[in-house]
This record gives structure tokens, sequence and C-alpha cells, in this order.
């Protein structure tokens, strides 16, 4: 029974491919072209899952991410972030201290990506590591 | 000769000379019973003593001429009488000891000839070393600062200016803990432990810079007998390799954003997502444009090399300034319209001519107005000015932007620099305003200001010379240093 999944990302073409795949297996995609968009969808109407990039204008992916789980309302929502940078950032680092179900690098793959989406819907954020790491950033 | 010399000889000859003048006397009248006999006989006696006595003086004092001047050619067959031997044995003695003397003098001068240069040239070393910008150190065999120059100072005495140090003995070298270390490696390594290097964090005038410090042993004779230490100040050099890591990042990640939709359409065409016709049309459309964007990346990133090392050729030609803003701004007009950006060309009504690279100077015009609409947020305002101040044309780009932090605005054309405090607003190589002042300041004569408020806005400004030039002469002008190339430039672009 698919649902409501928000696509948080500032490039139009990458907005389309996302939504297209999501949209093709049944799911009701909203699209925001930056963090602080994105943030508003998500309090207007919690989402299954928030796909999102991590450079953006306004919000950060990050500043995105802090925000949704300081919020208890958003505290637990299944993320997944998709970028284009790489080794730069400690992605193993982000995934836990902000409780992320999958870093996915760019160019990535829909398919793969659509895999990831199910599996983190259905098992939800992880949850809170054992040492407190939350805050930790990437850089 | 003294009269006292002539006085003692007198007194010593009158004596005997009258005792023997009266002897005679007496002997002459007991034997001849004459008085004129006796009188002859005592005169005869005083004028031989008197004789004796002035030969005796004018030896004595040809012997005291000779002794003062015993270089001086002897006068006469006898000239010293009877002190000859004497006088030569004593006159070659004082010959020879003239001769040390002279020897010791002369030796004397040309020892403080010798240390007034030796000082002349250590003045003169001190001095250069005093102005050389790397603080540098000399020590002993036991690590012992014996010599420290003026850059070196503040480093490691407290308190210190940046001046010429009059006592070692101030020079607190464990204030650098990674020079003691350098220094103590380089006494304790043996005949083959020449040199040593390493890099810490160090204050310099109030501000900490990465420094480079290299330790070079000294050695006389295979002894080590101290060691002398140049320290570098390579913030610049570590920024420059933080900045081209960061660049590269940023490049790649431009790269993989197109690159990210053509994998994402090409796999979502092979897995059958895409059934209709014209949607898989539509698809194919996105990929195409994807490409389009990498290739123009990829020729921008060329150009921009290309351009920076003064490869490309330059091609100034005479040129309406005005058409090539208007160019410009329709270059940069969809971009400001997706933002809802009003970008408002205030252009002179003059027709400015100006001699300039037509591509070139459009891509620095284009640049700026490309960055004025990244850091505007929307709905706001970019405008484009041009006027003739004198003999000189001025193109102002100004926005309702960001701002820039007063901490940038003098490292803004920096290569790869980019305001921290805006990097999230929008992608960047921090490659466009150094390109653009490239342009503007090395290629056309130019120059580039800026001026900025926090959340006002931006102006930047470029002047160039007004006036057609060169007509009729060669229309291709390589640029310095620059080797021409035979291929076609290709287009330049913007880039984003």
């Amino acid at each position: 029974m698919p649902g409501r999944i928000v696509i948080c990302d500032d490039e139009p073409y990458i907005q389309h491919a996302v939504r297209m795949k999501l949209a093709k297996s049944g799911y009701d995609v909203d699209v925001a072209c930056d963090g602080q968009a994105g943030l508003e969808a998500i309090r207007r109407e919690l989402p299954l899952l928030l796909i999102t990039d991590l450079q953006m204008p306004r919000m950060d992916g990050l500043e995105l991410c802090r925000a949704l789980r300081n919020d208890p309302a958003t505290a637990n929502l299944p993320i997944i972030m998709l970028t284009a940078k790489g080794f730069e950032i400690d992605s193993a680092g982000v995934a836990q201290s902000l409780r992320l179900s999958a870093v996915m690098f760019k160019p990535f793959s829909p398919r793969e990506l659509l895999q990831s989406a199910e599996k983190a819907i259905a098992e939800g954020a992880p949850p809170e590591p054992v040492a407190a790491t939350s805050g930790k950033t990437a850089n | 000769m003294m009269n006292s010399t002539r006085h003692a000889i007198w007194r010593l000859i009158a004596g005997p000379m009258t005792v023997c003048g009266l002897f005679s006397v007496a002997v002459v009248y007991w034997i001849s019973g004459s008085l004129l006999a006796a009188a002859i006989s005592g005169a005869s006696c005083l004028s031989l003593g008197a004789a004796l006595a002035s030969a005796l003086l004018q030896s004595l004092q040809d012997a005291s001429e000779r002794l003062q001047r015993p270089a001086a050619p002897l006068r006469g067959a006898n000239p010293s009488g009877i002190f000859a031997t004497l006088i030569e044995a004593s006159s070659e003695r004082v010959r020879r000891a003239e001769q040390s003397a002279a020897d010791a003098v002369r030796i004397r001068t040309e020892l403080e000839a010798r240390l007034h240069l030796r000082q002349r040239l250590l003045r003169q070393l001190e001095a250069a070393l005093n102005q050389i910008d790397q603080p540098i150190l000399i020590a002993d065999a036991r690590n012992r600062p014996i010599f420290l120059n003026a850059a070196a100072a503040p480093v490691f005495i407290p308190h210190a200016a940046r001046e010429p140090v009059a006592n070692a003995d101030e020079v607190q070298i464990d204030r650098v803990p990674a020079a003691v270390q350098l220094l103590n490696e380089l006494a304790g390594g043996g005949a083959r432990n020449i040199r040593r290097s390493s890099e810490f964090p160090l204050e310099r005038d109030g501000q900490m810079i990465t420094c480079e410090a290299t330790a070079v042993a000294v050695r006389d004779a295979d002894h080590f007998v101290g060691s002398v230490m140049i320290f570098r100040d390579v913030t610049g050099r570590k920024q420059d390799k933080t900045r081209h890591a960061e660049f590269v990042a940023s490049v790649c990640h431009e790269l993989k954003t197109p690159m990210a939709g053509i994998r994402a359409f090409t796999e979502m065409l092979i897995d059958g997502d895409v059934e209709d016709p014209i949607e898989q049309k539509q698809i194919l459309g996105f990929i195409d444009i994807q490409v389009d964007r990498l290739a123009r990346l990829a020729d921008n990133m060329l150009n921009l090399s290309r351009i920076e090392s003064g490869v490309i050729q330059v091609q100034r030609e005479d040129c309406e300034l005005n058409e090539i803003l208007q160019k410009a701004a329709g270059v940069v007009a969809p971009a400001a319209e997706a933002k809802s950006i009003t970008l408002i060309p205030e252009l002179s009504d003059l027709y400015l001519a100006v001699h300039v690279d037509r591509d070139l100077f459009l891509q620095a015009v284009i640049n700026l107005l490309s960055n004025a609409v990244k850091y505007t947020p929307q709905g706001g305002e970019v405008h484009l000015r041009s006027r003739m101040y004198e003999r000189e044309a001025l193109i102002e780009v100004s926005d309702t932007g960001m701002g820039i932090p007063e901490a940038s605005l003098e490292r803004i054309f920096e290569r790869f620099y980019r305001v921290p405090e805006n990097n999230k607003a929008a992608e960047g190589t921090g490659l466009g305003l150094s390109l653009v002042h490239y342009i503007i300041a090395e290629l056309h004569n130019g120059r580039i200001d800026v001026q900025s408020e926090i959340n006002k806005g931006s102006c930047f400004t470029i002047t160039i010379p007004l006036g057609h030039r060169e007509q009729g002469r060669r229309k291709s002008e390589p640029a310095l240093g620059a080797v021409p190339i035979d291929e076609p430039r290709p287009a330049l672009t913007t880039g984003n």
C-alpha cells in the first residue's frame, strides 16, 4: 500500500527521474527544490519517506535532517540521502548521527533507489545509536 | 751627545791628565833643573790630554749618531774610531730589532685591514640576513643560538619587533619546540645527518601560520659545529592545496549531477519503466540535454585552464560595448527568469567604442551576471549599467543579493576562493571571478572593483579604456607568453 514520499533536490532532472521511478511503483511523490521547502512539505503532512540531496540552497540536506530529528513529530521519519558528494563526506558518520536509512551517491541507479526506499519504509528509521553522536556533522 | 756625558768624560780625563802633567813637570824639573823644560813638559801633557779627550768625545759623538741612525752609511775610513767594533755589533742588533719592529707593524696593519674587511663582510652578511623575510636561526654545536635575523626576532624573543637582534642571549628557542627537536636531531644524528625538515603551526605577527622549518648541519673538517635553520611560511601553499582539493571536489560534483540524470534515465529506459513512446522521446531529450551540459562543463574547464595558462589566443577587435552587454544579458535572462529575478539593463545611449576580445569580454560579463543571479534571492533585481567616464567605459553589475562579507572582499578574485558564508547558496568552482579578473585586468588593461553590503547586495564595476584602437593592424595578438594554437577555439560557455 504505497503512500507519499517527499523528494528534496534542487536539480530538476533528478527530481523528474526519481519521481518517475517512484510513481511507477505507485507512490505519491512531492517534490521540493530546497531544504526549507522540503521541511514545510514534511510538516504539512508526514510522508512515508524523505529522499534528500545534500547540497541545496537556503537549507542544505544536513540542516534539514537535523531539523527533522529534533522535532518529535518527524524524529523517526525514514530518510535516504542522495548526494553528488564523494569521499569528502564521512557518509557512515553522517548516516549514523542522523539515523539515515541509506546514503546513495550520484550517479545513482533508480532501481537500487527504489529498493532502498521500500526497505527504509518497511524498516523505519534506524534506532538511536548507543553512543550519543547526535549533532555530529559530515564536515 | 748629551752635555752630562761630555762633562763626565772631561771629569774622567781631567783628573789623570792633571796628575800626569804635574808628575811630568816635577820629573823634568828634577832631571833638568830647567823651569822652561818643566813648563813645556806640562803643556805637552795638557795638550796630549786635551787631544785625547777631544778624540774620545768625537768617537763618542760618532758612536752616538751611528747608534741613532743604524741604517745610515758609515762616515770616513774610521768613522767611529775606537768604538767601531762595538758600534758595528750594536748597530746590527739595533737594525735587526728595528726590522722586527717594522715587520710587526706591517703584520699588524695587514691584520687590522683584514679584520676591518671581515667586520665589514660580517656586517653586510648580517644586514643581508636581516633583510630576508624568512626567519633564520644559527646555533652552535650545543644548540645555543648564536645568530638570529630580524624576521626571527618576533618568533624567538617575547614581545620583540621585527628588528636586528643585538643579543642572542635573549633568544628563547624553547618557544618553538619543533625547532628544538630539529636541532637535537641534527646534533645527535652523526655525519650522515645533514638536513631535517618539519611542518608545524606557528604564531607570527599575531596570526597562526603553517610553518616549514629546514635545519642544515654545519660541518667543519667533518666536525659538527652547529646548525642553520630557516623557517618558511607555507600557509599559502597549504591553502592552495586545500582549495585545489575543494575545487576538484566541486568540479566532480558539477560533473556528477548531469551524469546522475543520464544514468537514471538510461536505466529506466532499459528497465522498461517508460512505455509511452512520447515519454520515451522526452526522456531521450533529457539525456541529450545532460550530455550537452557535460560537454559544456568540460569545455568550460578546458577554457578556464587555457585562458589562465595563457595558451588561448586573445583576439581583440573594435567593438561596441553595449552590443556585448546586451548579448550577455540575453544569455543570463533565462536563469534570472527561472528565479523570478528582474534583470534590468540600463545601458548608455552613447556609442561606447572599445577594443576587446569579444568572446572573452562577453564571458567576463556573463560570469558577473550569473553570479549576481545565483546569489540573489528569488524576486530580486540585477542591474547591468554602462556609462562613459572621462576616457574610460564603466560597466556595473549590481544586485539585491546576499552581499559579500568584508573579510572576503579582498579575496574573491583569488583562484578557488569561495565566500564561506555564501557557499551553500549556489554551486560554483571558485574560478568564475578569478577568470573575470584575469580577462579584465590582464588581457584588457582594465580594472575590476567590488562594493558590497550584507543582505543589501553587491556591485561589481569594470573599467576599461575607451576607443577603437589599432585599426588596420593585425586583428590577432597572442597574450603574453602565449603559444598560438591552430585549432579553432571552442565557444566559451558559462559553465552552469
